[in-house]
């Protein structure tokens, strides 16, 4: 046995009925007897939420949601009503089987409206919370439908086996079996595997993945085709450019070998095209020359200039603007004596004041002062030059040039016209195939590009990636880029988003076939355990008188099935075999769970005529090492008569639980709770030998 | 003081592409950087004391970038004169001119233009460029362009 327990004592204060009631409890059998109306059911949902760790106040059973409105009774008790609580001391086994005293209590504040656990670990004092051992906690931490199999109404018990809730067996079982984690993992909607994929899914930006993926992956595939695609163009056109220069160069020697064929007139060609060529140089010297002449305004001839130049000398002639700015005219103000020396007058501070700000910032001043400075220098612009003398060079270069054009259209007309037709006719395929060659050129290095800058700058990406390298627009790409390294960049980033929703596909699939596989693990465990259940369940049943010749079966939508001696399903069961199912049911679960806990219950032979009652006491009452059991005076009569149990002496505890003053009519009730451990009042208590006062 | 000055020179479409094309096609050199291009159109526009409006964006540069940086005071002080012949100001009215001198520079700006003198400039390259394209034309060599702009500043008017 994994988990053994037994329930020390019940200590309620303030707690519906109970002023101040504390109930010590023995191993081995505890009768509680209690008048209806005395809390019997109160105390069971006490204990009960003590085992699950579920407030009373958090509604799970009816009836709890307002503790505040408890019931005291105010006329017995001084206590402070401030607070209720519900203390169990139970002691638990650990794996070594040594005890321990854990003391849980559940409080309420009703000034703050509070309701709060609070646990005595052993060896470390009071904490708060519900802190029951892993052991204990495992088994019933939040199972509600589990602990219902060791605490119980008997009542309610016989209704669920008569409603036969298939849910609820089930449900136990899960817990029993410790696989409702597998369970909550593959049935919940947001079970943790969902919550991770739907995680996943929205911290990669998407939504739905397999169309994400599916299109990354075609369009991956159509740009690896284009990166192939494009490398053999760029080896196709790198061999046609080298094919071409060689092409080129065999006509340019064939073009200069017709020219030898005329020395003379050949030498005269290369003599003018050497002096074209240093024209044209010329040309663009001085051409720059002129551009960077014109740049400076003093260099202009016109009388313009000269008048601009007279402004600037009068106004520092004049002082326009003066040698000190705003700022001296503002110091000045708060001075006492004028810079000549002379004590500084009211009036003329206000003068000064009110012109301080016709003067010129200090920053703007210096500027200007610079300014009229280099104007002073420059009244004839740049020394030495004429931008017209510079004009007449480019005219005179202009006609140079112009004149080397026509000698050499000359010169070639002297050229024999059979040597005349050929350099014609290899002058313009030169010329087709120069342009060939720098429309290759080019197209290849738009494909061969790495300058990143360029190739944003000449669009060679066509605005397919930005700078993160995330984003792409797909129209544009699929319109034809040419460069290797955009597409290659496209490739990548494609590869990232293939790789991610990969990632995820194989994620979703695990998280499949990890769901079959936990389902038909947590299937098989718990239909094992169903199956041994079944078979103490049945036995367990059989074992009483009721169930002679009958038998039980667990069933997935109806709980707990009836079989007549043919093994055929029944339709009604008496009220003596519902109860005998519910006790054998909890035998078998106890088993099954591998725990030995106290067994409490309400009115354990509600409903049970005598040989019933008889059958469950003899039969399955000491099969617990502890069992609880809370009755009323008529339920004690019932198995006074028809069992023995209550008679053997000392083998169990009798506990009566009452007000100080009981008549014998049952009337008015009057006096403080209180417990008495003797067999005597038990078995008086409210029977023929009942009187006042006893 | 004035605020620091973040606007540059405007320069528009027209001109920019009659300039593209000289520098695409000359064989004879090619601008060093557009700000000359504007600036021959300004000296034009300043010379012939003509004007016109200038684009609204097409921002070109914020400053006086080599080669014209070496001319920047001269450039500005010819400006300067054509604002206070338009303006018909006094160089010997002392409030007068500070007040000029105040709003046409401005130490804070990159091109140490204030307002008045950057909208000078603008609308003088604008008017020039009008005057460069109608008396010379299409042009796609840089040395026959600056011929002909030289007849043009031999044929600027006296005043």
């Amino acid at each position: 046995m994994s988990l053994k327990y037994s329930v020390r004592s019940i200590h309620m204060i303030n707690f519906r009925e109970f002023e101040d009631v504390k109930i010590n409890l023995k191993e081995g059998q505890n009768f509680i007897l209690m008048r209806n109306g005395y809390g019997k059911t109160s105390m069971l949902d006490a204990i009960h939420s003590i085992y699950t760790g579920e407030l009373l106040t958090n509604g799970i059973r009816n009836g709890w949601e307002n503790i505040s409105a408890a019931k005291y009774n105010n006329k017995f008790t001084k206590s402070d009503k401030n607070f209720s609580s519900v203390k169990l001391e139970i002691e638990i086994n650990n794996k070594n089987g040594e005890a321990a005293i854990w003391k849980v209590w559940q409080k309420w504040d009703h000034k703050k409206g509070e309701n709060t656990f609070q646990t005595e670990v052993p060896g470390e004092g009071l904490e708060d919370g519900w802190l029951l051992p892993r052991d204990f906690s495992k088994k019933f931490g939040g199972k509600i439908a589990f602990a219902d199999l060791f605490v119980f109404d008997a009542e309610k018990a016989r209704e669920n086996i008569e409603n036969q809730k298939g849910e609820q067996v089930e449900e136990a079982f899960i817990e029993i079996t410790n696989t409702s984690r597998i369970y909550d993992l593959v049935h919940h909607e947001r079970g943790d595997m969902e919550q991770l994929y739907s995680d996943e899914l929205e911290k990669r930006s998407l939504t739905h993945l397999d169309t994400a993926s599916k299109n990354y992956s075609s369009w991956l595939k159509k740009v690896k085709k284009q990166i192939k695609e494009t490398q053999e163009w760029k080896t196709t056109l790198t061999i046609k450019i080298n094919s071409n220069r060689k092409e080129l160069k065999k006509w340019e020697k064939a073009y200069d070998a017709l020219g030898k064929a005329d020395e003379k007139a050949s030498k005269e060609e290369r003599r003018l095209n050497k002096k074209d060529r240093g024209e044209k140089a010329k040309q663009k010297e001085k051409t720059r020359e002129l551009l960077e002449y014109l740049g400076n305004p003093s260099n202009l001839p016109n009388k313009q200039w000269k008048d601009a130049h007279e402004i600037h000398r009068l106004m520092f002639v004049l002082k326009i603007p003066e040698g000190v700015g705003r700022v001296f005219f503002k110091d000045l103000c708060n001075s006492d004596t004028c810079v000549c020396g002379e004590e500084m007058s009211s009036k003329m501070k206000k003068h000064i004041e009110e012109r301080a700000d016709e003067y010129l910032e200090d920053d703007t001043l210096i500027l200007v002062k610079k300014m009229q400075g280099i104007v002073q220098e420059n009244k004839d612009g740049d020394k030495g030059i004429d931008i017209f003398e510079l004009k007449e060079e480019i005219k005179i270069i202009r006609r140079n040039i112009r004149k080397i054009r026509d000698d050499l259209i000359e010169i070639r007309k002297k050229f024999n016209p059979k040597i005349q037709e050929d350099r014609k006719k290899l002058t313009v395929k030169i010329q087709k195939m120069k342009e060939e060659i720098k429309k290759q050129v080019e197209k290849l290095e738009i494909i061969e590009s790495t300058d990143v800058n360029r190739i944003r700058a000449l669009k060679w990406d066509k605005g397919c990636l930005k700078d993160s390298d995330t984003l792409f627009a797909l129209n544009s790409w699929e319109n034809k880029v040419d460069n290797l390294m955009t597409l290659e960049r496209i490739k990548k980033t494609l590869e990232k988003k293939v790789n991610t929703t990969e990632d995820l596909l194989n994620l979703k699939n695990g998280q499949d076939l990890a769901q079959i596989i936990l389902t038909m693990a947590g299937d098989e465990v718990r239909n094992d355990y169903i199956k041994i259940a079944e078979e103490i369940l049945d036995e367990s049943f059989r074992k009483f008188p009721v169930g002679e010749g009958y038998g039980l079966r667990l069933n997935k939508e109806k709980g707990v099935i009836f079989l007549d001696r043919n093994e055929d399903e029944q339709d009604e069961a008496s009220v003596g075999m519902t109860v005998a199912a519910a006790y054998s049911l909890v035998s078998a679960m106890s088993e099954v769970g591998g725990i030995s806990v106290p067994l409490i219950i309400d009115s354990p032979t509600t409903g049970c005529d005598t040989v019933s009652t008889a059958g469950i006491c003899d039969f399955m009452w000491g099969e617990c090492h502890q069992e609880i059991f809370i009755i009323e005076s008529g339920e004690r009569d019932k198995i006074k008569s028809s069992s023995k149990i209550l008679d053997k002496k000392g083998d169990s505890e009798k506990i009566l639980i009452r007000r100080e003053e009981e008549p014998m009519d049952g009337l008015n009730p009057s006096g403080p709770m209180i417990v008495q451990y003797n067999d005597e009042d038990f078995f008086n208590y409210y029977s023929s030998a009942w009187v006042k006062g006893s | 003081m004035s605020e620091t000055q973040t606007i540059q020179f405007r320069f528009s479409q027209e001109a920019r592409e009659y300039f593209d094309k000289i520098d695409k096609n000359s064989t004879s050199g090619k601008f060093k950087i557009k700000l000359q291009a504007y600036w021959l159109c300004a000296q034009i526009g300043i010379l012939y004391n003509e004007k016109s409006t200038p684009p609204e964006k097409k921002w070109l540069v914020d400053r006086f970038a080599p080669p014209l940086q070496g001319y920047e005071d001269l450039i500005r002080a010819f400006a300067f004169w054509r604002h206070t012949k338009t303006k018909n100001l006094n160089p010997k009215k002392e409030i007068e001119m500070l007040a000029a001198l105040d709003n046409f520079f401005d130490e804070n700006a990159r091109t140490k233009l204030g307002k008045i003198g950057m909208n000078t400039f603008d609308k003088h390259a604008a008017g020039g460029f009008e005057i460069i394209r109608d008396k010379i034309g299409e042009e796609t060599d840089l040395a026959s362009f600056l011929l002909e702009y030289l007849e043009l500043i031999e044929n600027a008017p006296e005043n």
